[in-house]
C-alpha cells in the first residue's frame, strides 16, 4: 500500500516536473488561435533574412560559446545557414541536396538518403516558419507573458528521442514570428538560437542558395 | 598443431616488439637515464580550454564539428566534447589523470564499441600524465641534438614521445604493428596547448584533425 502511494506521489510529481510551467508565463487557454495566427502569418512568409545569434551551453563550462550568423530562407524548401564568427560555416539546403562548405572544403549529401539530416532540415525550416507547432511528431504546450508566446514542445518520435528531450520556442505577440528557438539535448545541455534584425519577405540576393 | 600455433604467435611478438625498439636505434636514438629528459604535458596545469574545428575522415566519407577540450582541476580529469556547427552534442568523454576514461555521451550514431575504444584510447595519449614514475625508457641522439623520445609506461601497450628543441611532445605513437595503431602530430604550441593535432591510423583509415579556433572571449 505504502509503495502504491510513494509510487503515485512520484508520478504526480514527475508531470509537474516535466511540463514545469516556465516563470513569469502562464498557461494558455486558447491554443487554436495561435496556431492559426502562426499559420496564417507562415502562409504569407515567402522569404526570410535574419541574422541570428546562437548560444552552446555545456553542463561543465561557465561561459557559453556564443556564434554568430546570417539565415536565408526562402519558400518552400531552400535554406542558407552561414556562421560567420568565431568559425566559417555554410550550409545550404536546395532541391534535396545539402551542402556544407567549411573552409575550403566541401560536402555534398542528399538529403534522402540520410533520414538524421532528414528529420534535422524539417525541423529547422519548420522552426523558422513556426509551422513546427504543427509537426505529428511533437507534443506542444503553450504559455503567455505580455510580449511572448512560450511553446514547448515534446519530441513523440523514437528518432527524434535519441537526440533531443525538448525544443523552446518564443513567439512574439507582435508579428507571431519565431524570435528564439532553444534545443535541449538528453543530457540538459542545450542550443538557443536567437534571430535579430529579421526581414521579412525581401528578395533573396541571387545566388543565396546556389552550391558555388 | 595448437602448439605450432602458440610458437608462431610468440615469435610474431617477439619479431613486433624487437622491430618497435630497433626502428629507434636505426634512427640513432640510444637509450639515456632519464633525468635530464622531461617533457610539459601536450594540456599543461596552466592549461584551461581550447575550441577546436575538427574534421574526421573515415574511409571516403568527411564530417566536420566542433571540440572542446577542458581542463577539470576539481575533478583531475580533462573533458572532451564534440558538437556540430548547430550546437547538436555528438560525444562527451571524461579522460582522468589516473587514466580512466569516463564516456558521459556518446551519439546514437557513434555509439559503437569498437568507435568509443578507438577514440578512447587515441585522445588519452593526449592526457597523459607525464612524470618521472609514468616513464618507462628515455632515448636520445647522441651529440646534443635536443632531440628525446620518452616511452612510456602502459597497461596493455607502450606508447613514445618524440620532441625536437622543444619541452612538448610533437609527435606520439603507439607501439606496435597492431591494426589501427595511432599516431599522432602536434603543432604551434601556445599557452593553451597545440594549434594543431592531427590524428592518423596505420591500416584504418581514419584521420581526425583539430585545428584551434580563435576564439577571444577565452583568449
Amino acid at each position: 500500500m505504502q509503495k502504491s502511494i510513494f509510487t503515485f506521489v512520484i508520478a504526480i510529481l514527475g508531470v509537474f516536473l516535466v511540463h514545469a510551467q516556465p516563470e513569469g508565463f502562464t498557461e494558455v487557454a486558447d491554443t487554436a488561435y495561435i496556431l492559426q495566427k502562426v499559420n496564417e502569418v507562415a502562409s504569407q512568409t515567402n522569404t526570410i533574412n535574419t541574422e541570428f545569434v546562437q548560444e552552446k551551453n555545456l553542463a561543465f563550462l561557465y561561459e557559453k560559446i556564443t556564434s554568430k550568423g546570417i539565415l536565408l530562407y526562402q519558400k518552400p524548401e531552400k535554406l542558407r545557414l552561414e556562421y560567420i564568427s568565431p568559425f566559417s560555416y555554410l550550409l545550404i539546403m536546395n532541391d534535396g541536396e545539402l551542402l556544407i562548405r567549411n573552409d575550403d572544403k566541401e560536402i555534398k549529401i542528399a538529403l534522402e538518403s540520410s533520414t538524421m539530416f532528414n528529420e534535422i532540415n524539417d525541423l529547422i525550416i519548420n522552426s523558422i516558419q513556426g509551422s513546427i507547432l504543427n509537426m505529428p511528431e511533437l507534443s506542444a504546450f503553450f504559455y503567455e507573458n505580455d510580449e511572448s508566446f512560450f511553446v514547448q514542445l515534446w519530441p513523440q518520435q523514437e528518432g527524434l528521442k535519441k537526440y533531443i528531450k525538448t525544443i523552446e520556442l518564443y513567439i512574439s505577440k507582435k508579428d507571431y514570428t519565431v524570435t528564439d528557438f532553444k534545443v535541449i539535448e538528453l543530457s540538459d545541455d542545450y542550443t538557443l538560437i536567437k534571430f535579430v534584425n529579421k526581414i521579412i519577405n525581401e528578395e533573396i540576393p541571387v545566388g543565396g542558395f546556389n552550391f558555388q | 598443431m595448437k602448439r605450432f600455433l602458440w610458437v608462431v604467435l610468440i615469435f610474431s611478438s617477439i619479431v613486433l616488439l624487437l622491430g618497435s625498439c630497433s626502428s629507434l636505434h636505426r634512427q640513432g636514438y640510444r637509450k639515456v637515464a632519464s633525468e635530464n629528459y622531461q617533457f610539459h604535458p601536450v594540456f599543461g596545469p596552466d592549461f584551461d580550454k581550447t575550441l577546436y574545428a575538427a574534421e574526421i575522415t573515415f574511409g571516403k566519407n568527411t564530417f566536420t564539428s566542433l571540440a572542446i577540450i577542458k581542463q577539470m582541476p576539481e575533478y583531475k580529469s580533462h573533458r572532451l566534447v564534440f558538437f556540430s556547427e548547430a550546437g547538436l552534442q555528438l560525444m562527451e568523454m571524461e579522460f582522468l589523470d589516473d587514466g580512466k576514461v569516463n564516456v558521459e555521451y556518446m551519439s546514437d550514431f557513434l555509439n559503437r564499441k569498437g568507435i568509443i575504444n578507438k577514440l578512447s584510447a587515441d585522445f588519452k595519449l593526449l592526457f597523459t600524465n607525464i612524470t618521472t614514475h609514468s616513464i618507462y625508457k628515455t632515448y636520445t641522439i647522441p651529440g646534443d641534438t635536443g632531440k628525446f623520445v620518452l616511452q612510456m609506461k602502459g597497461e596493455k601497450s607502450a606508447s613514445f614521445y618524440f620532441s625536437s628543441n622543444t619541452k612538448y611532445p610533437l609527435t606520439i605513437r603507439e607501439r606496435g604493428c597492431y591494426y589501427g595503431k595511432t599516431t599522432i602530430l602536434l603543432s604551434q604550441y601556445e599557452n593553451n596547448g597545440p594549434d594543431e593535432i592531427l590524428f592518423s591510423h596505420k591500416m584504418l583509415k581514419l584521420k581526425i584533425a583539430l585545428t584551434k579556433i580563435n576564439y577571444p572571449e577565452w583568449n
